[in-house]
This record gives structure tokens, C-alpha cells and sequence, in this order.
């Protein structure tokens, strides 16, 4: 056997060990997802850039070391992760600690009614047959390792229920902590949401590292919007520069949802951002927005699946890449519209900033349209700093490096404008300040 | 102030300007005019030192010191202002913020304390007014979607911010109509003072009805061919810029 292969046996075989100590290992149903899930691991193997869609990323490092699957029982103090709270916003708050959930540190207020909220390892506990919704396929082949990984594992995250006509009364910010001081962790969250018919909720995921050692994360996010539900998505990637982030959020929406996605990948030597929603219902919308920031040798990936089912749906996607040092970053956008669904609305847009002559941006948009009254449309660009506004800014008394971080918080900044809640969108941009001032001057002049 | 001599600029490998020699002292107010292509906004450029041009001939001193030898954002920190004729939109970038992070650089460079957020909004609420600039624009990206005379107003609006020693206005009067023009004049006159200086590049004598200039100087082919106070403006309204070659041919 080769490295790799006894990589991938060291998990199985981990997993096989855990296995009965996770929630619900006796619900037979939960037992046989897992265990499929690790034979589809096993068979699969970590992904390599001979498949399609790994063709630019390549996860070798990540697949050379063990991250440990076991739980851990760390206390984190509350002042801690003070930094990673959004101080203006009320919400409801979910924070755990290399995926497990950290009730000390959490708040969920007062519910209304038509309402669940809790963390996932008390839904497997308690009311399992709950979940059957977001596990249809476990009878299909997988053909995604992570996915696959994560699903073996299945023990906590987050679940989100809302009824028909409920609507979430306060944000909800789902906060993921990696720690791994005492052993090399894999943190892996699966959050589960469904809201019914009609529902609305803003939930926010961000992920951090509360100490400098290296953790592997692999998050798992699914979606399921009823008709004429509303889901408002939050990311925020910034885990420490050794740790690596594999996720996947997948979205599945009926006739007339709406689903609005903002990502902001900061962290993490190798991240991974795939997104994929299918549109199953006539008049569905969906509106991606992506921004991706690499230094260093870091390397960032974001994969978005758009698959158009029905007629008269919406999709919209606008990424931006801004890469500086030796980073890479990669977009990969599919669209697809099925013969089914006429009068399809799809764009997407990626423009790539390149803050050096060492950095690199992969643009691949894939079109797959079987339907004929459509309008798709896409636009890709990769490109340095304006000369022409530079001088401007510096004719003006802009120092170079502080114009260099102005106009590069310039190509940030609709990205950051179209994000709704505003506390968010504020704090976010503190922090694209304080990274760029890492390398231009531009704080001591805002 | 200004002193430039024997100036010698090529782009490329075209040479543009063929040794300009012009004495600009403080108060006073220049005219530079000429056809197209004369290397009028090549000398602007030049000035303020934007990269791409070549100086193979020639100075140019300013205060004393070798202008042509600083970047663009130390010579505005000496108080040079270029007013673009075509000024660039920066989307994503407010012009207040812009504004106030350029004033402060500005007084950080000469040993002053910076403004704070509420003396500085004060400050360009008064010069928005005096230039005629609508408040609302202030918050908007840079020029983005700015009408041709609103990105005018808004170079003379910065102009009037950064109070510069010498401002140098590259066609700041093209694609105006005569209303802008008199506010854009108004904002100039306003600035002059006898410690400062202007330099108004232009095509059309136009401007000059509302900013009257001390010399008026003509560029043709990289260099001043002509030079004389009010009247020589009014003579090459009159008979064209092709009066030019005529005499010079004579």
C-alpha cells in the first residue's frame, strides 16, 4: 500500500473505533449512513488533481499528516473568543470547540415558537428521525471523499428547523474554534438547516483558530429551502496560516426561495469553499458573493455548482480573488441549466486582483445549458492594480503602499456593500483593513 | 517656485517636449496654450511625475529642489496639485475617505497633527459649498458616474481642500458648460494668493475670461513658442493657432 492509501485506513479505521461511541449509533439507519460513508472514504481516497474537480488544488500535504478524529474535552475560557463575536449584533450564538459543542460558551435566547435550534449530537440523541430529510441519498454511491468523511464522523454541529411562515428572530452565528495545542485535531461540523415553507433566517459561520497549530477542519453544511423561504448565509474562513479548511455548503431550494450567500475566505494554508445549490423549484433565486484573500503561499478554492432544475429561475454569483506573495486562487464556476428549465436567469462574474508578480489566479467558469430561452452570462478577469488611479491617489499625497491598499479595499468593497447586516458587514471590513495594513500603510490613515 | 529649464521629455521613443524653459513665481497665474499634441498635458504630467515619461534634457526645480527627482506624493506633500483633464474613476473608493487620508498624509509629512473626522468633514462641507459641489456627491466612490462637469468640480473641490502652493490644471475647462466654468473659475480665483501659484493649461481662450492669467505662454511642437501677457490669448482667439506657423515661418 502506498502513503496515501494508509492514510486513508488510518482514518477508517479510527472511525471504525468511534463509531459506536457517537450519538445514535444505535438508530439503525444513522448506523448504516455512517458505515457506508466510511466505505465510500475508503474507496475513494483523498481526491487528486486527475479528477475534474481538484484539477488545481491539490491536497498531498494535507493527506501526508493524521489529524485526530477523536473528541476532545477542552475548556476554552469566555474571554478567549471575545474576538470573534460580532459586538453589535444580536444573535443567537452556537460555538464549538474542534467540533464539539460548547454549551458553556453558547447563547441561544428564547426561541419563537415553530423554532428548533440545537446543537446536532442532542437531535441525534433525541429526535434522530428529524434529520431523515438531509440523508435521502444515503442509499447512492458517494462520489465526494470529504463529504464522505465528514458523514462517517457524524456527531455534532448544528441543527436549524423553522416551520412554515417562522422567521428566525435573531441572527444566528455559528462560531467553530480549532485548538490543537495537545494533538493535530479534525474538526468536522455538519449543520443542518431546513426552514419550511415561507420561513426566513440569517445564520453566520465563521471559523477560527484559537492557537497556532495546525488543524485540519472539514465543515459540511446543508440546506433545505421550502417554498418562498428566505436563507441569508454568512461565511467567515480565518483559520491560522498551517490549517487547512475543506467545506462544502450544499443548498437545495423549492419554487420561489431565495438563498443569498457571503463568503470571506482569509485563513488557512489550503482552503476550500465549495458551494453548490440545486434550484428545484420554479422562480428560485440564489445570489452568491465570494471574497477571497491569499498571501504567503497560501491557497484558496472556491467551487460553485449552480444547477438550474426548473424554469424561471435566478442565479447570480460575483467572486473576487485578491492575491499577494506566492498565493494561489482558484475559482471554479458551473452552471448548469436543465432542458426542463426556460427562461433561466444565471450570471456570474469573477475578477481577480494580483498584488504580486508571484501570485496566480485560475479562472474557470463551465456553462452546461440544454435549455434554449435562456439568459446566461459570465465574465472572468485577472488583473493588477490600475497605474492610472495609482498616480491619481498618489498626485493626491497617498503614499504608495497606503493608495495600494485603498484601491485594493476598493475592488473589496461592493462585495462587502451587499452584505444586508451591516454590524457584519462593518466588522469584516475592519479586518480586510487591519490584513491590509499588514503590507500597506493604510491604517494610520483611515 | 517653478523654474524650468531646457526641459527635454520623450515617451517612448518619441520626444515630446524639445527643451521648455518657464519661470513661474509665487502669485502668479499662467496661462499655457497650444493645438493639440503640442505636449501641453505631457508637461502637466511631467510635473506632477507620473511614471512612463523620460526626462532626457533639462530641469525642474520647485521651491528649490529638484522636482523632477521626487515621487508624486512627496510633491504633493510640497503642495504641487495636478487637476486631470480626464480624472480617473476609482470605484470602491469614497472620495471623503480618500480626501481625508491624502490631507492628513499631507500634514503627517510637514509635521502637522492630523485633522479629526469632524473638523475635517466641517472643512469640506464649507469647500464643497464654495465650488459648488452637491454634498451627496462627497460620499460616493471617487468619480465613479460623475457627470464630465462634476468630475471638474470635483478636482477644483479637491483643489480647495489641499489649499496646494502650486496647482497646475491640465484642461480643467474642456467639456464644460459656461455655468460650471464660472464655478470652476470662482474656485481658482479663490485660491490665488501671493504666496501660490497656477498654471492653467488650456486650449480655448475661454478660461481665461474668468481667470485672468499674468503670462500666457504658447506651446507648440514641445516648446514655448510665444510668450506675452493677456493680449497674446485674445490674438490667438482671433487668428487660430495656424497664426502660429504662419509667423513663425515669416
Amino acid at each position: 500500500m502506498n502513503a496515501a492509501a494508509d492514510m486513508v485506513a488510518r482514518y477508517c479505521a479510527e472511525l471504525a473505533s468511534i463509531a459506536p461511541t457517537l450519538p445514535a449509533a444505535e438508530v439503525p439507519w444513522i448506523q448504516q449512513t455512517r458505515s457506508k460513508a466510511r466505505d465510500d472514504f475508503a474507496r475513494l481516497g483523498f481526491p487528486t488533481r486527475l479528477q475534474e474537480a481538484w484539477h488545481y488544488t491539490n491536497v498531498g500535504t494535507l493527506q501526508r499528516r493524521f489529524f485526530s478524529l477523536a473528541s476532545t474535552d477542552i475548556s476554552i475560557d469566555p474571554k478567549a473568543i471575545e474576538p470573534f463575536l460580532y459586538t453589535d449584533l444580536d444573535c443567537h450564538q452556537l460555538v464549538f470547540v474542534n467540533s464539539i459543542y460548547a454549551p458553556a460558551l453558547s447563547t441561544i435566547g428564547t426561541l419563537p415558537s415553530g423554532v428548533t435550534l440545537e446543537n446536532l449530537a442532542t437531535t441525534l440523541a433525541q429526535t434522530p428521525q428529524q434529520l431523515e430529510p438531509f440523508f435521502h441519498s444515503r442509499e447512492q454511491p458517494a462520489d465526494h471523499a470529504f463529504n464522505a468523511l465528514n458523514t462517517a464522523l457524524l456527531h455534532d454541529g448544528t441543527y436549524l428547523h423553522l416551520a412554515p411562515n417562522t422567521q428566525l428572530d435573531k441572527p444566528l452565528h455559528l462560531l467553530f474554534l480549532s485548538v490543537g495545542k495537545a494533538e493535530e485535531h479534525c474538526a468536522q461540523p455538519r449543520n443542518l438547516i431546513q426552514l419550511g415553507t415561507g420561513s426566513q433566517a440569517v445564520v453566520l459561520e465563521s471559523y477560527h483558530s484559537l492557537d497556532d497549530a495546525a488543524c485540519f477542519t472539514n465543515a459540511c453544511s446543508q440546506v433545505i429551502l421550502e417554498a418562498e423561504a428566505t436563507l441569508h448565509h454568512y461565511k467567515l474562513q480565518e483559520e491560522n496560516q498551517l490549517s487547512y479548511h475543506i467545506a462544502s455548503l450544499q443548498v437545495q431550494q423549492a419554487q420561489r426561495s431565495h438563498f443569498e450567500s457571503h463568503l470571506l475566505s482569509l485563513g488557512a494554508t489550503l482552503a476550500r469553499h465549495e458551494l453548490s445549490v440545486d434550484l428545484n423549484g420554479e422562480g428560485a433565486h440564489c445570489s452568491l458573493n465570494g471574497l477571497y484573500l491569499g498571501g504567503g503561499r497560501q491557497h484558496v478554492d472556491c467551487h460553485t455548482e449552480v444547477r438550474h432544475m426548473q424554469a424561471g429561475a435566478d442565479s447570480r454569483q460575483i467572486y473576487k480573488g485578491i492575491l499577494d506573495g506566492r498565493a494561489r486562487g482558484v475559482f471554479n464556476g458551473q452552471v448548469y441549466v436543465h432542458p426542463q428549465a426556460q427562461k433561466s436567469n444565471a450570471e456570474q462574474s469573477n475578477h481577480n486582483l494580483l498584488l504580486s508578480n508571484d501570485a496566480e489566479a485560475d479562472t474557470k467558469p463551465e456553462l452546461e445549458i440544454y435549455a434554449d430561452d435562456v439568459r446566461c452570462s459570465h465574465g472572468a478577469t485577472v488583473g493588477q492594480l490600475d497605474d492610472d488611479m495609482l498616480f491619481y491617489l498618489r498626485s493626491r499625497g497617498l503614499p504608495e503602499d497606503a493608495a495600494r491598499g485603498l484601491l485594493t479595499l476598493g475592488f473589496a468593497r461592493d462585495l462587502l456593500e451587499r452584505m444586508p447586516l451591516k454590524p457584519v458587514a462593518e466588522q469584516l471590513e475592519k479586518k480586510l483593513i487591519e490584513i491590509l495594513s499588514q503590507s500597506h500603510g493604510l491604517k494610520s490613515l483611515i | 517656485m517653478l523654474e524650468i529649464n531646457n526641459l527635454h521629455v520623450r515617451v517612448g521613443d518619441k520626444t515630446i517636449l524639445n527643451g521648455i524653459n518657464l519661470t513661474v513665481k509665487a502669485g502668479e497665474v499662467h496661462a499655457i496654450m497650444g493645438p493639440n499634441g503640442s505636449g501641453k498635458s505631457t508637461l502637466s504630467h511631467v510635473l506632477a511625475g507620473r511614471a512612463g515619461y523620460e526626462v532626457i534634457e533639462g530641469s525642474a526645480r520647485y521651491q528649490g529642489k529638484n522636482l523632477l527627482e521626487l515621487s508624486p506624493e512627496t510633491r504633493a506633500h510640497a503642495g504641487v496639485f495636478l487637476g486631470f483633464q480626464y480624472p480617473v474613476e476609482i470605484p470602491g473608493v469614497n472620495n471623503m475617505y480618500f480626501l481625508k487620508a491624502a490631507i492628513n498624509a499631507r500634514r503627517v509629512a510637514n509635521g502637522l497633527t492630523e485633522l479629526d473626522a469632524f473638523d475635517f468633514i466641517q472643512m469640506a462641507k464649507e469647500k464643497a459649498k464654495l465650488v459648488g459641489l452637491d454634498e451627496s456627491l462627497l460620499q460616493r466612490a471617487v468619480n465613479e458616474g460623475f457627470s464630465g462637469g462634476e468630475k471638474k468640480r470635483n478636482e477644483i473641490f479637491q483643489m480647495a481642500v489641499l489649499e496646494p502652493q502650486l496647482a497646475i490644471l491640465d484642461e480643467t475647462d474642456s467639456g464644460l458648460d459656461i455655468d460650471a466654468l464660472k464655478i470652476v473659475a470662482e474656485g481658482v480665483n479663490a485660491l490665488r494668493d501671493p504666496d501660490r501659484a497656477v498654471i492653467l493649461v488650456t486650449h480655448y481662450q475661454r478660461l481665461l475670461d474668468y481667470i485672468v492669467p499674468d503670462y500666457v505662454h504658447v506651446l507648440s511642437e514641445g516648446r514655448i513658442v510665444r510668450s506675452g501677457g493677456r493680449e497674446l490669448a485674445l490674438t490667438l482667439e482671433e487668428k487660430g493657432y495656424s497664426w502660429l506657423k504662419e509667423a513663425a515661418a515669416t
